[in-house]
């Protein structure tokens, strides 16, 4: 089903008069998030935010927080105070200058998430994300196996349990939702419920919370004010201090009032508010494009002029994208890097991915060579790594042989990411050959085709163990090889075309041990009747 | 510096060591170069660099990196390809130059006591650059890499280097002397193949290999038989910094991944076995190798 053809379908389910079902996944504190996202070791942190307009990292002591991490809180700082306050508080806490580059990765990530479950998606803001998960449930319901209970064996007297079922297929969708949301670094609050807004309030009280077909109103009527955050009118007033004054401590005692006072007394937020406690929202999520473009960007506080730490922050973005593009299956193509230096200039490089995957540890592997060939010019303050997706390559299985690994796991993909094989497993070392350039003609004296004697300028021995032949054989197809012959050397089992095509081989490989000692890899050129040695095993 | 085979790495006292010459001797064929590839693997697999010089031509990519030798970490030098296994004539078939000429004509012939003046192609055709031995350019080269630092390992391979008549000649004192200093002031260590001892006093470690057993495999009656690898002991004859005179075995195998256990690596009994003690017959054959010459 193409992107059109999914919209379609999701006016045909308001069309048909289905019971929409919204999601809500909403970040609390976004733009905390997404700085902690983008520096996961401040998580365990007390830090807060300032924005400035300035350069980054250009605060001042007089500088005021905007947002508080809730260790931070915890000890007592709050938004608003200036960083020395913060400071005399919590001489420790680290104060970052907000990042908007940060933010706009978070927020294409949770995008991601949302469209991983349902393709109708809508941001509100930032850090807040409308699904249509109308119809979806069935699906969720068909994956667990129950599908045939569902929709068409359903006896019309069970309707309740159906619902019952309903609901507790929204439930897990709204845990996996926060789940995925948890892949990719961001910790989501999920709330499903028949309408937009009232799916944003559900998320507001945290965790996963589905609101019943029906039951919108008994959520309402429950809905405490100082979760909504109200903040002020237009004339600087408290709303939620002038609420409380009034004795209004939930949505359903504010829903009870007259809709023109509240709005002569509180302005047009208060009307809004007003239309919010009646459940008079919308329920149509506008889907918006899906995105093409995966990137990560991070803003970093001092310039990084080596190869090692840098690759340590790009790991996390390539792990980040990766599980972006493995929650809509797809895989990651070609790299492009941009990087912003000290010195104002910006250094962009494009790194091919030859055999698309997901494998961080090869993504990472190929763009540190590409940085290590032709390192920055100079320290590094912003990077943004953007990778295009790929469709998933199938791979066709053989019937006869063991399955091969994946293409991405493959060491053909890049020579330089080719895993080195273990020098030494378990002490035990791994035969090494020496190469005879060129090969050395040699004379073998064989009984009934096995080698027994070996005479040449210098080697010269008795052979006492030998293994093979392996045939190698190859070339005959080339630019002339037009004819075949009926015998070379006596054999009639090689393609004879030695005259026609030049470049052709034929050889019989042996392991010859032989009475000097040695190990060698003896061969017949099947075509000259000439024995060479190949190399020694050393 | 360990090279991942546990009795070698304990027989030497945990493993070679950076500033120093080791020399891994022996003849063809006893494991001198699988055991030199490990050190390689162990230096590159860390992600430091390597250099591998090949003084007599065989050095082979393909099973240098079977070995586990990270490639893009390893600078493999060629230097003049030994006259006497590549086919090519010796000198003074060539032109009546003969070693005495050279050493008065050449002033890096004080590197080798016994030299030859290797043959250089150019275009296809022979010429002698500067009737320079080859085991001058292999030290030259050692030099170079050794001023230029940032090499954690130099294996500088003699293995197959034989003059016209046959015979490897030692490095010299005075070039023994110049490479253990390079190596000392670079901090690389320095790896010696050779088939016998090539730096005297210089080098710290000696460790000679030699054959135990060379094993051959059927996996049944009328099978195909497959070469599956050697058992090697090793044996330190001289260690500056520890005892000399111990002694360890280990095995080389083609496919080291068929082996659970070094145990059962090389034990009888896992597949239809038969072992060639070709040392013991080597001798008896001596005279027949004598005889066929």
């Amino acid at each position: 089903m193409t992107s059109p053809d999914i919209y379609k379908a999701a006016s045909r389910h308001e069309h048909e008069g289905q019971a929409a079902r919204i999601a809500c996944i909403l970040i609390a504190d976004f733009a905390l998030a997404a700085v902690m996202r983008a520096n996961p070791e401040l998580r365990e942190r007390p830090f807060a935010l300032t924005r400035n307009s300035e350069r980054r990292g250009a605060y001042s002591a007089h500088s005021e927080l905007s947002q508080v991490s809730a260790p931070a809180r915890a000890l007592g700082v709050r938004p608003g105070m200036t960083v020395a306050q913060a400071r005399a508080l919590i001489p420790e806490i680290a104060v970052i200058n907000a990042s908007p580059v940060a933010e706009r990765a978070a927020a294409d990530a949770l995008i991601d998430v949302a469209e991983s479950i349902s393709p109708v998606v809508e941001e509100a803001v930032p850090g807040c994300v409308w699904v249509d998960l109308t119809g979806s449930e069935r699906f969720y319901r068909q994956a667990r196996g129950d599908g045939k209970t569902a929709d068409s064996t359903r006896n019309p007297d069970d309707i309740g349990d159906g619902d019952e079922a309903c609901v507790t297929v929204e439930e897990e969708i709204a845990a996996e939702l926060a789940r995925r949301a948890g892949r990719v670094g961001l910790e989501a609050a999920v709330g499903i419920a028949a309408d937009k807004e009232i799916a944003r309030l559900a998320a507001r009280c945290g965790g996963a919370r589905v609101i019943g077909t029906g039951r919108e109103r008994e959520f309402l009527n429950w809905m405490p004010l100082d979760l909504l955050d109200l903040g002020v009118n237009a004339r600087g007033d408290d709303l939620e201090l002038m609420l409380k004054r009034l004795g209004i401590r939930r949505l359903g005692d504010l829903a009870q009032l007259d809709a023109r006072a509240v709005g002569s007394r509180l302005g047009s937020h208060g009307a809004e508010l007003m239309r919010l406690a009646r459940g008079e929202g919308s329920a149509r999520v506008a889907a918006r494009p899906r995105a093409e473009v995966f990137a990560e960007a991070i803003e970093m506080e001092y310039g990084i002029e080596t190869i090692e730490p840098l690759a340590f922050v790009m790991r996390a973005m390539i792990a980040r994208i990766s599980e972006r593009l493995q929650m809509r299956g797809l895989v990651a193509g070609d790299i492009t890097l941009s990087l912003g230096l000290a010195d104002r200039r910006r250094d962009e490089r494009r790194v091919a991915v030859a055999a698309p995957t997901i494998e961080v540890r090869a993504l990472l592997t190929l763009v540190t060579l590409n940085l290590e060939a032709a390192p920055p010019p100079a320290a590094v303050e912003t990077i943004r790594l953007t990778i295009a997706p790929r469709a998933a390559r199938p791979a066709q299985s053989d019937m006869f042989l063991p399955p091969a690994p994946a293409p991405e796991q493959s060491a053909a993909m890049s020579p330089q990411t080719a895993p080195a094989s273990a020098p030494a497993i378990n002490g035990i070392a791994r035969m090494v050959m020496r190469t005879m350039r060129p090969a050395e003609e040699v004379e073998v004296m064989c009984m009934r085709e096995t080698p027994e004697f070996v005479r040449g300028a210098n080697v010269c021995a008795r052979v006492v163990s030998a293994a093979g032949p392996w045939r190698r054989q190859g070339e005959w197809w080339a630019e002339g090889a037009n004819g075949e012959a009926d015998n070379v050397a006596g054999r009639d089992d090689v393609r004879a075309t030695v005259a026609f095509a030049p470049a052709a081989y034929a050889r019989d490989y042996y392991d010859l041990a032989l009475a000097d000692g040695g190990v060698y890899r003896v061969y017949c050129d099947l075509y000259s009747a000439k024995w060479f040695v190949d190399g020694i095993y050393d | 510096m360990r090279c991942g085979i546990t009795p070698v790495d304990k027989l030497i006292g945990g493993g070679i060591v950076r500033g120093r010459i080791s020399e891994i001797i022996g003849h063809p064929g006893a494991g001198r170069t699988s055991l030199a590839a490990a050190f390689a693997a162990s230096i590159t697999g860390r992600g430091e660099v390597a250099a591998w010089i090949d003084a007599a031509g065989n050095f082979d990519p393909e099973s240098i990196a079977a070995a586990g030798v990270d490639l893009a970490r390893l600078l493999w030098v060629a230097t003049p390809a030994n006259p006497s296994r590549s086919g090519a004539r010796p000198v003074d078939n060539f032109a009546g130059a003969r070693p005495e000429s050279a050493r008065a004509t050449d002033h890096s012939d004080h590197y080798v006591t016994n030299h030859y003046v290797a043959d250089h192609y150019v275009e296809g055709r022979p010429y002698y650059a500067g009737k320079r031995p080859a085991s001058a350019a292999v030290l030259k080269a050692a030099e170079w890499i050794l001023v230029a630092g940032g090499f954690g390992l130099v294996v500088i391979d003699c293995g197959g280097l034989r003059d016209c008549n046959g015979w490897a000649g030692t490095f010299t004192q005075s070039a023994a002397l110049r490479l253990a200093h390079g190596a000392e002031r670079s901090g690389a260590a320095v790896v010696v193949i050779a088939a016998h001892q090539m730096c005297g006093t210089f080098a710290a470690l000696s460790l000679m290999l030699s054959r135990r057993r060379t094993c051959f495999s059927r996996a049944g009656a009328g099978a195909p038989a497959l070469f599956d690898g050697l058992t090697v002991e090793a044996r330190v004859m001289r260690n500056k910094l520890g005892g000399s005179g111990g002694a360890a075995t280990w095995s080389a195998l083609a496919d080291p991944s068929c082996a659970a256990t070094p145990e059962s690596a090389l034990a009888p009994g896992r597949l239809q076995r038969h072992e060639s003690h070709a040392s013991r017959e080597s001798a008896n054959y001596a005279g027949q190798r004598v005889a066929a010459r």
